[in-house]
């Protein structure tokens, strides 16, 4: 198995002058090919740094990621990702928002084909009743749904998800994971998905890693999932093997948890959340 | 159907028709029956209160040139401008009819010129413009049927208002109006159907024996001809009509200016912090100038450039039109220009992360991102554009004496009585009317283009 995506020795901080916030510290990550990574950690760890700089969309302050062998400079269509909130365009249609990635990564297609493309992937998501509505009509789930069709539309070899369901209720959920492990079947992606929801990562990912609580978060040791596909969320709730696993994550966040709670007291250090501190392209700017 | 009915409705905030549509639909029929009578009782009380607080306010101020008019007088003299604007428009039909006949004459006789020249038998021509003439005097004898009627009308109405006291007020004033046009195009038509008789004599007397009146023949029958290849322009003073019209294409064509001068200039500005920091002093030094002193340096420039041949003399186009239309977009653009430079600078990070993913070069951002998301930005600027606009529109029409409403309302107030202050408030209330019209338009194009309904307010 070949490595697609890896990160070596990779920091983050934000901010400059004496009010940095050192985020993310001695991140280590190797992907290999068609692999189904779960990233687990509480929120405000920095899990949604940690897939921008895998996407390219920051840069490491040291350290270095390496996609297919060359340094991560800048977002490419070769790494998709799935947003949190959806990030898709209001004034666009479902067809519109998919036509725009495809006609920006696939330039080698017909018009035709183009249109056929946009329509596959919208039918892949069971969005095709919908084609033409805007995000503003759509639910939630139907939403992230145009988000997965527009990110496998780009024909990504690896798949960023960054809590791409946590918004969804149980249900929605449930069918959206089933969706997303078929797709990842049947298409031959390596993903890496964000969660926060240790049963999602058993259920979806072939390894789960803990992202230990920051400031200064590393990753913690992976969690291999030996269970076969595909799995069933019913029976699974009762399997032994699925419990020793979850248990052995749990245990681990929980631990990072106590220790990180005793060493803030120890230190009168800020709590368990980043500092606000919102990194600078997030920050609106006004003239 | 009820329901896109009921969707229309909303997007365009007739709020009225909602409980209406619903009680159709049987949906919860009391209390919107209750919510409909709510929607039109209150209103009611309130504009009871403001005419009953007029009605009294007219019996006790004096204005300068008399009594201050009532709510009933100026709907009586609102009535009489929608008269003057209908026998106005009978007017401009008598007109064309009159300068179509004259023209279908010349033609006819320059016919018979040419056909006298090759030497071609002329019958069939005379012929036929002796059916014409034949036509024309039957509408002329129309007209003369139709002024006695109207004359007799006119005349009892005047014995009956003497009877009843009334003599301040214009009594009957479309059928008074009407009977002078129709006199004046009676005139007209007679003296079109004299001229070919005189002709047609000097063509007779151009086979006479005597030579002296041969030559005077002819140089009559040169004469006549030469009027009657002469098209006329119409007098008529125009009608309210007329003046709301020239208003309202003055103001889009202002707005239009505006638009096109501040929506990129806006985006110039919300893409580029320099260039933004360049021009707001600018910007923020022009933004608070009055119109009126917008309109007379606009009049010194357009009346500079547009100057002796190269005036604009067109009805509709003409210089003061421009001063007008200039002045509204030079006092309006702000809106647009700063409302587009807010949207385009605060374009959604997380849409710009897509393009970055995508790799959508600089143009790609802008036509694709960027542009799009500040669409309803732009809508709030235009909206606000106008709506200055018409209010700036009045005053630089009275200023630059273009023939929109704000030229009519300076006549009536040069005409110093009271008929003319009453005009003035009836204008008044046309000016808001189209206002609050164009700001509706406005809401509605605005709700369509918004992605996120609770962003545009009523």
């Amino acid at each position: 198995m070949s490595i697609v995506l890896e990160a070596k020795n990779v920091t983050k901080n934000f901010g400059h002058n004496g009010h940095t916030a050192e985020v993310l510290d001695q991140i280590n990550l190797s992907l290999e090919q068609g692999e189904f990574v779960a990233i687990v950690g509480f929120s405000g760890t920095g899990k949604t740094t940690l897939i921008n700089l895998l996407a390219g969309l920051e840069h490491p302050t040291s350290g270095t990621i390496t996609c297919k062998g060359k340094p991560v400079t800048e977002p490419s269509p070769e790494r998709g990702i799935i947003f949190q909130n959806y990030s898709l365009m209001p004034w666009l249609t479902v067809r519109g928002n998919v036509s725009l990635a495809v006609h920006q990564t696939r330039k080698d297609l017909s018009a035709a084909e183009r249109k056929e493309c946009v329509e596959h992937y919208i039918e892949m998501v069971n969005l095709s009743a919908s084609i033409d509505k805007r995000p503003g009509e759509l639910s939630g789930g139907m939403r992230q749904r145009v988000s997965v069709a527009r990110a496998l539309s780009m024909n990504p070899e690896i798949l960023l998800m960054d809590e791409p369901l946590s918004a969804l209720d149980a249900l929605t959920r449930a069918v959206l994971q089933d969706q997303i492990l078929e797709i990842w079947q049947k298409e031959q992606k390596t993903i890496v998905l964000i969660t926060n929801d240790v049963n999602e990562g058993i259920l979806m990912a072939d390894r789960i890693i803990p992202l230990n609580i920051g400031p200064k978060a590393t990753l913690g040791p992976s969690f291999p999932v030996d269970l076969p596909r595909p799995r069933n969320r019913k029976t699974m709730n009762h399997d032994p093997h699925v419990k020793r696993i979850r248990n052995e994550v749990n245990h681990y966040l929980n631990e990072q948890s106590r220790q990180h709670k005793a060493h803030s007291k120890a230190d009168a250090q800020p709590p368990t959340r980043l500092p606000d501190l919102e990194p600078a392209h997030m920050k609106k700017e006004y003239c | 159907m009820m329901q896109k009915l009921l969707n229309f409705s909303e997007k365009t905030g007739l709020t009225l028709l909602i409980p209406i549509i619903k009680i159709i639909m049987k949906d919860e029929p009391e209390k919107q029956a209750k919510e409909l009578l709510k929607l039109i009782l209150l209103p009611t009380l309130a504009l009871s209160i403001f005419f009953g607080l007029w009605s009294l306010a007219s019996t006790r101020i004096k204005t300068s040139v008399g009594a201050l008019p009532s709510p009933s007088y100026v709907w009586f003299q609102a009535k009489a401008m929608a008269a003057d604007a209908r026998a106005e428009r009978v007017n401009k039909a008598e007109f064309a009819f009159y300068e179509k006949s004259r023209a279908i004459l010349s033609g006819l006789l320059t016919e018979r010129q040419e056909q006298e020249a090759a030497g071609k038998p002329t019958e069939a021509s005379d012929a036929q413009r002796t059916a014409f003439v034949g036509d024309l005097q039957g509408r002329v004898d129309e007209l003369t049927s139709d002024i006695k009627i109207l004359t007799a009308d006119v005349d009892a109405a005047h014995i009956a208002a003497t009877a009843a006291g009334i003599t301040d007020r214009r009594i009957e004033p479309y059928k008074t109006n009407i009977l002078k046009f129709y006199q004046d195009a009676q005139y007209s038509l007679t003296s079109l159907i004299s001229k070919n008789t005189r002709i047609d004599t000097a063509i007779i007397n151009l086979t006479s024996g005597d030579e002296k009146k041969r030559k005077l023949a002819a140089r009559k029958r040169t004469a006549y001809e030469r009027q009657l290849s002469k098209p006329r322009a119409y007098s008529g003073n125009g009608s309210i009509l007329d003046y709301v019209k020239r208003s309202v294409v003055t103001v889009l064509f202002g707005f239009f200016l505006a638009a096109v001068v501040a929506v990129p200039l806006g985006i110039l500005c919300g893409l580029s912090k320099n260039f933004m920091t360049a021009v707001n002093p600018l910007i923020q030094t022009l933004r608070p100038v009055s119109p009126l002193a917008w309109v007379l340096i606009t009049i010194q420039i357009v009346d500079g450039v547009f100057v002796g041949e190269k005036a604009l003399n067109g009805e509709l186009i003409n210089n003061p039109f421009l001063h007008s239309a200039i002045t509204v977009a030079l006092c309006s653009l702000w809106a647009t220009l700063s409302n587009t430079a807010l949207g385009v600078s605060s374009v959604n990070p997380d849409y710009m992360n897509v393009a970055k993913v995508l790799k959508l070069n600089w143009f790609d951002r802008i036509i694709k991102i960027v542009i799009p998301s500040a669409i309803p930005f732009i809508f709030t600027g235009l909206r606000i554009t106008l709506g200055v606009g018409w209010m700036v529109l009045i005053v630089s029409e009275m200023m630059a004496t273009s023939r929109g409403l704000g030229w009519y309302i300076d006549q009536q107030y040069q005409n110093n009585k009271v008929e003319s202050l009453a005009n003035i408030i009836v204008c008044i209330f046309i000016i808001g009317i189209i206002g609050a019209l164009l700001d509706r338009i406005m809401f509605i194009l605005h709700k369509t283009v918004s992605f996120n309904d609770d962003e545009v307010s009523a």
